[in-house]
């Protein structure tokens, strides 16, 4: 008997708003420095059931482990104290604060000045540029200005950083690639290799076949709120994946 | 149509770049304030009076405090229509306590401090509990407070408070300088210390900038809003300190339209009105700046209502500046 322990398994998740069932005995599981490729059409249940991971909705009913531990994941703190970050669509960022300010946001570095405890704005700074330089590969000169002036590649590296940054042994990245250009979409494959690379996983929420085929290890298809499909990438084909989602056979859809 | 509406606003107040135009940005207020007096040494010179520039100095330090709450409570993306009001009731009970209890007079101070911070939190409570919007909140409070002001005051004034109790808004350090002035410096630095290197300022900065954000790390939002009311309160309160023992009296009309100024003095400071942007020293000048219009009006010997055109003018140069900076980041 094996003793192996998912990363998360997420076991018969249901979720109702009133009297509209949006999951229906959803089931996930992720290993460690996995990574997810979760699709579906729009209002199949995918951001509904992130949304329950972190922390945002409680489920009506269902599981979830945690390394094989039973958790309760009831607000936004609960998840990340798991360990549990997310990069959402609108990445998440506040647009008038700066790097240093977005990326320790929540979790802020402090020290004691005549025994009062401030902000270590400068340490701060100096980190945010060294991680996002050395671990992400960019090279942001503006650290001072407000992220509204950044590009969305740079934003984006900015929202990966702070979820790498802190550690998180889970990544949700909710169509992170939608508004890069070619090169940024590149630069976050990447980056979202080396996650797995540091045994990180990885659930990747996405809209464009091709991209999930790029990095997914599995994928999972949830069509109006129930799992439809869960395979290994390498036995997938796009053509079936788009059946599932859309709820046609393979041949029909052809 | 809203969010296109806050962005634009945002960037008007984040728009940097490498060149002069920052600092000019930054500095804005404070040229504003040079500009005016440089029009003023030409259409008055008596403005510079060493005496009269005190008196605008005395007479900003109300504004002073109380915009320093309420660029907090912008930067929040919130408003508070009720500090005019607040000045008044927490004044009023304080006179209550210094006149009609056998308590000694210093203690009048911090309760009516304590007073303030309650009918602030009370604004806070109402916004985050009743899920009440803001500007529906405070004005529901600017009329209740003022109406329990009337009721209590009951149309009358009182005069002749013990020394102990006005000495904040009446004596002058070496009989020149009113402390009034370095208490509102005081407040400035506090809070620009507060705004820069404390949780409180930060994640104010962050709710008014991105509330979605600010939740998503892990960020109690409603419990710095209502910090940021019971902040607001507790300063009025401290302006109504200063207003009561500047003419050792109080009248319950006190603090009426107070709001529209400190707001005034708030933006024209810097401070994004849709929140995420605030900035303390900004609002220095943007009071001071507001005293000096009035005062201008006073000296140039114009009628009163004169300075409502002059202010209004204020604004509307300043938020253009703004704005055509923003189009050209």
């Amino acid at each position: 008997m094996s003793n192996h322990k998912p990363l998360l398994e997420m076991k018969s998740i249901v979720k109702d708003f009133g009297g509209l069932r949006a999951l229906d005995n959803v089931d996930l599981t992720i290993d460690a420095g996995e990574i997810l490729g979760l699709v579906g059409e729009n209002a199949a249940g995918k951001s509904t059931l992130i949304k329950i991971l972190t922390g945002i909705y409680s489920k009506t009913a269902g599981e979830i482990f945690w390394e094989g531990r039973k958790v309760e994941i009831n607000n936004r703190a609960d998840s990340l104290k798991l360990g549990i970050d997310a990069i959402y669509q609108n990445l998440g960022l506040v647009e008038t604060l700066n790097v240093p300010e977005n990326l320790f946001l929540g979790k802020e570095l402090k020290k004691k000045i005549l025994g009062i405890t401030i902000l270590d704005n400068k340490k701060m700074e100096n980190e945010s540029r060294r991680f996002i330089k050395e671990i992400i590969g960019l090279d942001i000169t503006n650290f001072r200005d407000p992220i509204i002036n950044l590009s969305g590649g740079q934003r984006q590296s900015v929202a990966i950083a702070r979820a790498i940054y802190w550690d998180a042994k889970l990544v949700i990245m909710d169509e992170p690639t939608a508004s890069l250009g070619v090169e940024e979409v590149l630069k976050t494959f990447e980056i979202i290799r080396n996650l797995k690379k540091n045994n990180t996983a990885v659930i990747f929420i996405c809209h464009n076949l091709e991209h999930v085929f790029e990095v997914a290890d599995k994928i999972m298809v949830l069509r109006t709120g129930e799992r439809v499909g869960f395979m290994n990438r390498k036995e997938a084909d796009k053509q079936q994946i788009v059946s599932l989602m859309v709820g046609l056979d393979a041949k029909t859809a052809s | 149509m809203f969010m296109e509406e806050k962005e634009m606003a945002t960037k008007m107040v984040v728009a940097r770049g490498r060149s002069i135009g920052y600092y000019a940005e930054v500095m804005g207020p404070f040229l504003a304030i040079i500009i005016f007096a440089l029009l003023m040494a030409f259409l008055a010179p008596r403005f510079f009076i060493p005496q009269n520039l005190i008196n605008i100095f005395y007479s900003a330090s109300i504004f002073i405090i109380m915009a320093v709450g309420m660029t907090f409570v912008i930067t929040g993306a919130g408003i508070d229509l009720s500090i005019g009001s607040q000045l008044a009731l927490s004044g009023v009970l304080m006179c209550f306590i210094c006149k009609f209890t056998d308590l000694p007079p210093i203690l009048a101070i911090p309760a009516g401090l304590f007073i303030g911070t309650v009918l602030g939190t009370i604004n806070g409570l109402l916004i985050v509990k009743l899920r009440l919007p803001e500007f529906i909140a405070t004005l529901a409070t600017m009329i209740g407070y003022r109406g329990i002001v009337l009721i209590l005051a009951g149309g009358f004034s009182m005069y002749r408070f013990p020394s102990e109790f006005i000495f904040l808004g009446r004596y002058r350090l070496f009989g020149v300088f009113p402390i009034s002035i370095i208490l509102s410096i005081i407040v400035v630095i506090i809070g620009y210390y507060m705004f820069r290197y404390t949780k409180f300022g930060r994640y104010t900065a962050a709710m008014g900038g991105n509330k979605e954000a600010a939740i998503l790390a892990g960020i109690d939002v409603d419990k710095y809003k209502i910090l940021n009311f019971a902040l607001m309160g507790f300063l009025a309160a401290l302006a109504s300190l200063i207003t009561i023992g500047r003419l050792d009296a109080f009248h319950a009309t006190y603090g009426t339209y107070m709001e529209i100024d400190t707001i005034a003095a708030v933006i024209i400071g810097g401070t994004a009105l849709y929140g995420g942007v605030g900035k303390i020293w900004g609002s220095f000048a943007g009071a001071v700046l507001m005293a000096m219009v009035t005062n201008g009006v006073t000296i140039l010997r114009l009628p009163y209502f004169y300075q409502y055109v002059a202010v209004a003018v204020v604004i509307i140069i300043s938020v253009t500046l703004y704005t055509l900076r923003a189009k050209r980041a």
